[in-house]
């Protein structure tokens, strides 16, 4: 029951923000704040109750499950159910999701309410994707996060914001429709061989395919999982669409939106068709390398800070490509960590340079330079987040790209070889940065004031996550093993 | 056969005796004393008698006479048109109170056309098919010039007469040939002989002119060419009823003909309506795109519909006959909104139909523009909307019938969908170029907002819980 609680905690708080907003200015966003944290301390609250069996359940078991018919007559229900994977996925939304309202406390002037609530929605759209187990609600919720993004992004982003928000738009639906359309053959290949026409992933576990047709079908999904996560040739919206986002559009993007896609290949391409992802390994490690090296030189070019950011999160959803077809536990160890890691510090880039363009309305790199000494505290969670970007061990990053290295060499050492370069680059366009920003000489005179109290609130919670994260990352590990171990034991 | 009509079968006819009663009675009143008003309201009350009658007899005997089949599939569609000739009504009561005389015929000919439409459902030959597609067509050439505040009504009504005269002309012609061939003009004669013989050239030309004459009610490319100017030239609620109602009509005709004569089962047939399926989409959508005019913009969307539509009857019997009903419930729903939001906007100066008229109009008039975007979404077939719930049925009557070319096509043209629906939502919400002082005509009219409400709630119900409406499509089976 806690994920239909969770989900429609959202829902309501949305909807309730938006009514809210029509009698008091002030309203949408307290409401917001309010359901977000209530939905967040449910799950803590879950979390805390149900510490000692999380890591123990037997592969393939569910923590939580509800089910319930939907459309019957062609075999549709409402199911969803919850695993470690799930369940440090809905951790790491609803802590960026109460982030996301403390970030546009003071960004969001105008038309609050209907901001509030495509803001609540798309945390309940994500939590759907992340807990649906039925392909046709997977689908549905898969699409419900897509128009309140395109109406935050479409509506109070930056200056090319029409333009980024359809960009985004028609890539994740053309690519969903590839999906939809491979799930429907799905449906009707499983229906033929056993005669049950069913949506339900664990009836589709186990479908018997000749290698062709897998492989066609796990093309449809991959398609649209790789525009989300997102892979090379298909990267193209994101930087746009992450560029002139709001800061709190830019953070679920890259630190949620961009999981799914993630979330998508280990749950559902992978495991429904392990005959076709064994074909297509090799080609997804190296788009996964591609990825990696050609993320991170995008990034070292770009002269606006934002896009710089994008970039960077395109080199490292490289490394997730990668260990995704090395198929061993330390790989699948160290995707996890980097789907929760990259949320964490990316978004928190994400939201430092946000704070940075409220105070100079600028994000070009090239106008800023010297600005350590006028604000010491952005600067230094900057730079902290800057070496988490890099791989600095101690930081969570470390963690994770280590483990998919390690876990992809044994799969193939020669795309790894040249997918560590990527650390390298990384730390190159982390520092530059660091250093373009806020060392060398002022290339104009700003008057800035520091971080205040609630934007201390906002980065110092997340300094902390990926403090934890580097260091004592066992937890998470331990609640995701069952369901790596089930993953990898279908193969 | 006893040519009397017994009590029993009148019963059975009563929603078709509705539907004429009304405009009987109109008349008597004009001839006494116009009132419009009362006009509308008996209208109102046949339409829903009529709808009232559609449910009824839904579980009582089928009427079957050589003319007509009345069972529930045509119970099913009869009842629908109601309902949208209901709705039509509701909105169109507005542009008549801005005429100065001849308001009351309007509803007569709505009556008709509604009634045409409905027999057309029933019919079970081609004796009865034409019959009333005539008898909606030539109301039709009336309702489209009814109302002209400049000439382009009065155009768009010309140039329909003039194309479907023509398209009634070979529509016949291609009866001829049939019968020529079969011997018969009953849909179940036809498709006996067809099961016994092979197709003779003559047939095959038959089929096709036949096909080619439904196209053109169905405004399929390469027969569109009139669909634009005649949504643009007609007042919003005409268009609404031209794009559900008559459209609506020769669905079900087709349906009722394919599945009496097996039709999907022919190549040739199964080939001619891809090519026409394929074409409708992709030129259709790509035409849309660059329309700066709602009603031209739905219009070219209306005939990529009637695209995705042709997959399912396409995809005949693998649930295929379900999935177009269905898909027609959605597209009725969508198209009424659409053409309710313009008629609301529409005012004594003109129609909204320019695009440019929508910009901003999410800060001027929220709830009509958040719902103007539901009906988009709906159209584009997003999840939460009865669209989506309709491409998904077709989608699934498409696959399971392997019929992978045309789903490629849906998949694409969806996507080139998507670009032009979410153009009109960026529209009404970006920014209005001058502060136009909040016009308050539209508070006052209120019956188009009760139409919006209903279709809302309508649109969401299927997009989220579609499983009465299916199981209702699921018994509505055609007698032979």
């Amino acid at each position: 029951m806690i994920i239909i609680n969770l989900i429609g905690i959202l829902m309501l708080g949305g909807t309730a923000a938006w009514i809210g907003s029509r009698f008091h200015p002030h309203a949408a966003r307290s409401i917001s704040l309010v359901s977000v944290s209530l939905a967040f301390l449910l799950i803590l609250g879950y979390l805390a109750n149900n510490l000692s069996t999380i890591g123990v359940t037997s592969p393939g078991a569910w923590l939580e499950e509800v089910r319930f018919s939907w459309i019957p007559a062609f075999g549709i229900s409402v199911h969803f159910a919850m695993d470690g994977l799930s369940l440090v996925m809905i951790l790491l939304t609803l802590f960026l999701g109460v982030l996301s309202v403390l970030v546009s406390w003071k960004e969001i002037t105008d038309r609050k309410g209907f901001y509030y609530f495509n803001l609540l929605w798309i945390l309940a759209g994500i939590i759907g994707v992340f807990t649906a187990l039925d392909l046709f609600l997977f689908y549905f919720f898969w699409e419900i996060m897509l128009i309140p993004m395109y109406f935050l992004i479409g509506i109070w982003g930056h200056e090319k914001r029409v333009y980024a928000a359809y960009k985004f738009f028609i890539y994740t639906q053309a690519s969903g429709l590839l999906m939809f359309l491979a799930i429907l053959s799905l449906y009707f290949i499983h229906g033929r061989n056993t005669g049950i026409y069913s949506f339900d992933y664990t009836d589709l576990l186990g479908t018997q395919f000749d290698p062709k047709t897998g492989l066609l079908l796990m093309g449809g999904f991959l398609m649209a999982f790789s525009v989300k996560l997102p892979v090379v040739p298909l990267h193209n919206w994101l930087p746009d669409a992450h560029t002139q986002a709001p800061t709190a559009g830019s953070l679920i993007l890259a630190g949620l939106l961009l999981k799914t896609g993630a979330y998508g290949i280990i749950r559902f391409a992978i495991p429904l068709f392990p005959q076709a992802a064994h074909t297509f390994a090799p080609a997804g490690m190296i788009l996964g390398a591609i990825g990696i090296i050609y993320g991170a030189k995008l990034a070292f070019s770009q002269t606006d800070l934002k896009r710089l950011v994008a970039y960077t999160s395109v080199s490292h959803m490289g490394f997730v490509m990668l260990g995704v077809f090395a198929f061993n536990q330390l790989a699948y160890q160290g995707v996890v960590m980097q789907m929760v890691t990259h949320g964490i510090s990316t978004g928190a880039l994400f939201i430092l340079v946000g704070f940075m363009y409220e105070r100079a309305h600028t994000r070009d790199i090239n106008s800023f330079g010297g600005l350590w000494a006028t604000v010491p505290k952005l600067a230094s969670m900057m730079l902290i987040f800057a070496l988490a970007s890099l791989g600095l061990p101690g930081l969570g990053n470390f963690i994770a790209e280590f483990l998919v290295l390690s876990g992809s060499f044994q799969a193939n050492m020669i795309i790894t070889a040249i997918a560590s370069i990527g650390l390298v680059l990384g730390t190159v366009y982390s520092l530059r940065i660091f250093q373009r920003v806020f060392q060398g000489p002022k290339n104009k005179e700003w008057n800035f004031s520091d971080l205040s109290w609630r934007e201390v609130i906002i980065i110092g919670s997340l300094v902390m996550v990926i403090l934890w994260l580097g260091l004592y990352p066992q937890p998470v590990m331990d609640a995701v093993k069952p369901v790596i171990t089930a993953v990898l034991g279908n193969l | 056969m006893n040519n009397l009509i017994t009590s029993g079968e009148l019963l059975q006819l009563l929603p078709f005796i509705t539907m004429l009663a009304g405009p009987v009675l109109m008349i008597f009143l004009i001839s006494i004393r116009r009132n419009h008003t009362f006009t509308w309201i008996l209208t109102l009350l046949s339409f829903a008698l009529t709808l009232a009658f559609a449910v009824y007899l839904m579980d009582k005997e089928p009427y079957v006479s050589p003319l007509l089949t009345i069972d529930r599939f045509s119970l099913l569609y009869t009842g629908m048109f109601a309902s949208a000739g209901f709705l039509v009504t509701l909105l169109a009561k507005r542009y008549l109170d801005n005429l100065s005389e001849r308001r009351e015929e309007f509803y007569l000919l709505l009556l008709f056309a509604t009634l045409g439409s409905s027999l057309m459902v029933s019919s079970n030959g081609f004796a009865s098919l034409f019959l009333s597609l005539e008898l909606l067509g030539i109301s039709l050439y009336a309702l489209i010039s009814y109302i002209h505040r400049s000439g382009k009504a009065i155009e768009a009504g010309l140039k329909y007469l003039i194309l479907a005269a023509l398209s009634s002309a070979v529509l016949i012609f291609g009866v001829a040939l049939v019968y020529y061939e079969t011997g018969g003009l009953s849909y179940s004669s036809i498709g006996t002989y067809l099961s016994q013989h092979t197709f003779s050239p003559l047939l095959v030309a038959g089929i096709g002119m036949i096909i080619a004459g439904a196209g053109f009610k169905l405004s399929l490319v390469p027969f569109h060419w009139w669909t634009s100017d005649v949504y643009q030239g007609s007042n919003a609620p005409v268009t609404a009823f031209i794009a559900t109602v008559s459209k609506g009509g020769m669905v079900g005709a087709l349906i009722r003909f394919f599945t009496m004569i097996h039709g999907t089962e022919y190549q040739q047939v199964v080939l001619v309506l891809t090519i026409l399926a394929a074409a409708s989409m992709l030129i259709g959508n790509i035409l849309a795109v660059r329309q700066n005019n709602l009603k031209r913009l739905l219009a070219y969307s209306s005939i990529a519909h009637l695209g995705y539509l042709m997959i399912s009857l396409i995809a005949f019997g693998d649930g295929g006959t379900q999935a177009a009903t269905f898909y027609l419930y959605a597209y009725f729903a969508t198209t009424l909104g659409a053409f309710g939001v313009i008629s609301i906007l529409s005012d004594s100066q003109g129609e909204a139909e320019e695009l440019e008229k929508y910009k901003g109009l999410f800060w001027k008039k929220p709830v009509l523009a958040a719902f103007l975007a539901l009906i988009m979404f709906s159209l584009a077939g997003i999840p939460l909307t009865a669209g989506f719930a309709g491409k998904f049925f077709v989608a699934l009557s498409g696959v399971k019938a392997d019929l992978w070319l045309l789903l490629i096509f849906l998949a694409v043209n969806s996507v080139i969908g998507v670009y032009y629906y979410l153009r009109v939502v960026v529209m009404m919400f970006s920014a209005p170029k001058e502060k136009t002082p909040a016009s308050d005509n539209s508070s006052t009219f209120s019956a188009g907002y009760i139409v919006l409400g209903l279709l809302a709630i309508i649109i969401i119900y299927l997009g989220i819980s579609p499983n009465g409406i299916l199981s209702l499509i699921g018994s509505a089976v055609i007698l032979p």
